[in-house]
């Protein structure tokens, strides 16, 4: 609307003698254009000076743009592409003979004569697991003594007792004295302060007990 | 003579979408062989002209190629879907535009997240390659167009789809309205609006007026398009 009563008013402005905008003049350019206009620039030098400048612009602009693009695309590099359009065309209607890969899609259902000679993979899957049961309870019976605690559970009760057995407690003091040993001795000087703040595990020991 | 080299001619447009039209028929008659045959008559026709839009847009070669290329084949796969009340050039021109409009947005995404390395040195190899008269002279007109691109991309989509169908490609304002799908006026405001901020943005550009031819009788020029 805005350019419909623009162009209104341009045109009201050539036919009392008033000079043309750009906008009218790019219009003239491209065809178009009323007669009063075309009238108001024969007789007028200023208005066809401005023309003059907007043909040279635009003509300037489609030089540089096509010689830039002809510097680019060479005759050859044309024909190569050609080439490439036609064997991409040729592929998508299935005339080079081309292989093509299958998606992957869902998986087919098997045949029936596989789902027929499953049924000993569950009949060995339970015999492996009721070995493995009877083995684990045999083993843990020799271990602990115990008929309850299966093996690797300590239980409040074997706890005491392994506790209480002197011989067991004193290989595990020699075990921690052993670790406290490398632990008060760092190799790494920047962290003893943080060694010294770090309680001891013998220290933890008495006070458990 | 705005525009006048390459501008097709309207008798060949009417030729190619009844072509267009018979590739569709061979399509669906299953006679795919005569149907990429025929095809080969229209990407001959339009492949330059592809090529130099495609260029203006994305200013890349490769990019180029490949733009063209899937624009083609897209055209191909849909002209089951075409209508030959259209006109092929039109509606081809159309599946191009969009696609490398598609290749700015991709490419404008992916620079904000990685930087281009070797962009600028892989063109400078590519321009090398063309024979130039001296080093100074290929400076100064990768100059002048870097200013012309740059001032070109800098347009608003509409407006540089505008100034690259009317002015670079050569289309009449009329066949300009009707690939883009808008109004003959629309067209005009986009295109003087983009030739306003062209003409600012290269203002200062004396090479670009150099060449101008001397002034004429008015009543002439005003006759040419």
């Amino acid at each position: 609307m805005t350019e419909l009563l623009s162009g209104v008013r341009d045109r009201f402005r050539a036919a009392r003698g008033g000079h043309l905008r750009d906008r009218r003049l790019l219009a003239l350019l491209q065809g178009g254009g009323a007669p009063g206009e075309r009238a108001h620039l024969e007789g007028c030098a200023d208005c066809g000076e401005r023309l003059a400048e907007l043909r040279a612009f635009l003509d300037g602009l489609r030089r540089e743009a096509e010689a830039d693009c002809e510097a680019a695309f060479s005759p050859a590099r044309l024909a190569a592409g050609r080439r490439q359009v036609g064997r991409r065309v040729r592929r998508a209607a299935g005339r080079d003979g081309a292989r093509v890969l299958p998606f992957p899609g869902p998986a087919q259902p098997r045949p029936a004569v596989a789902a027929r000679s499953r049924w000993w993979l569950g009949a060995a899957a339970a015999a492996g697991l009721f070995i493995g049961l009877a083995v684990g309870r045999f083993d843990a019976g020799l271990d602990l003594g115990g008929a309850d605690a299966p093996a690797g559970i300590v239980t409040a009760g074997n706890a005491t007792e392994r506790a209480a057995d002197p011989e067991s407690h004193a290989g595990d003091e020699l075990f921690l004295e052993e670790l406290e040993r490398v632990l008060a001795s760092p190799n790494i000087p920047v962290l003893a302060p943080l060694d010294e703040l770090t309680p001891r595990l013998a220290e933890v020991a008495v006070d458990v007990r | 003579m705005l525009g006048a080299p390459n501008r097709p001619r309207a008798p060949g447009r009417a030729a190619d979408t009844r072509l267009a039209g018979d590739i569709k028929a061979l399509l669906a008659e299953g006679d795919s062989e005569t149907a990429c045959a025929q095809f080969d008559l229209l990407v001959n026709r339009y492949q330059p002209r592809a090529a130099r839009i495609a260029y203006y847009y994305l200013h890349d070669p490769s990019d180029v190629d490949e733009a063209v290329q899937d624009a083609f084949l897209k055209a191909f796969v849909h002209l089951p879907s075409f209508r030959e009340d259209l006109c092929f050039e039109f509606w081809f021109t159309r599946i191009l535009v969009n696609g490398c409009l598609d290749r700015l947005k991709t490419r404008t995404r992916r620079r904000r997240w990685v930087t281009p390395a070797g962009d600028d040195e892989r063109e400078r190899a590519e321009r090398q390659t063309a024979a130039e008269p001296s080093p100074e002279a290929l400076l100064l007109q990768r100059e002048r167009r870097g200013c012309l691109a740059a001032a070109v991309r800098r347009l608003p989509p509409r407006q540089r789809t505008v100034v690259i169908l009317s002015q670079l490609a050569g289309y009449a304002t009329r066949d300009v309205a009707r690939t883009m799908g808008v109004s003959e006026a629309t067209v005009r405001v986009h295109l003087f609006q983009a030739v306003r901020s062209l003409r600012k943005a290269l203002g200062g550009q004396r090479w670009l007026v150099e060449g101008r031819a001397p002034r004429s009788d008015p009543a002439v020029e005003t006759g040419t398009r």
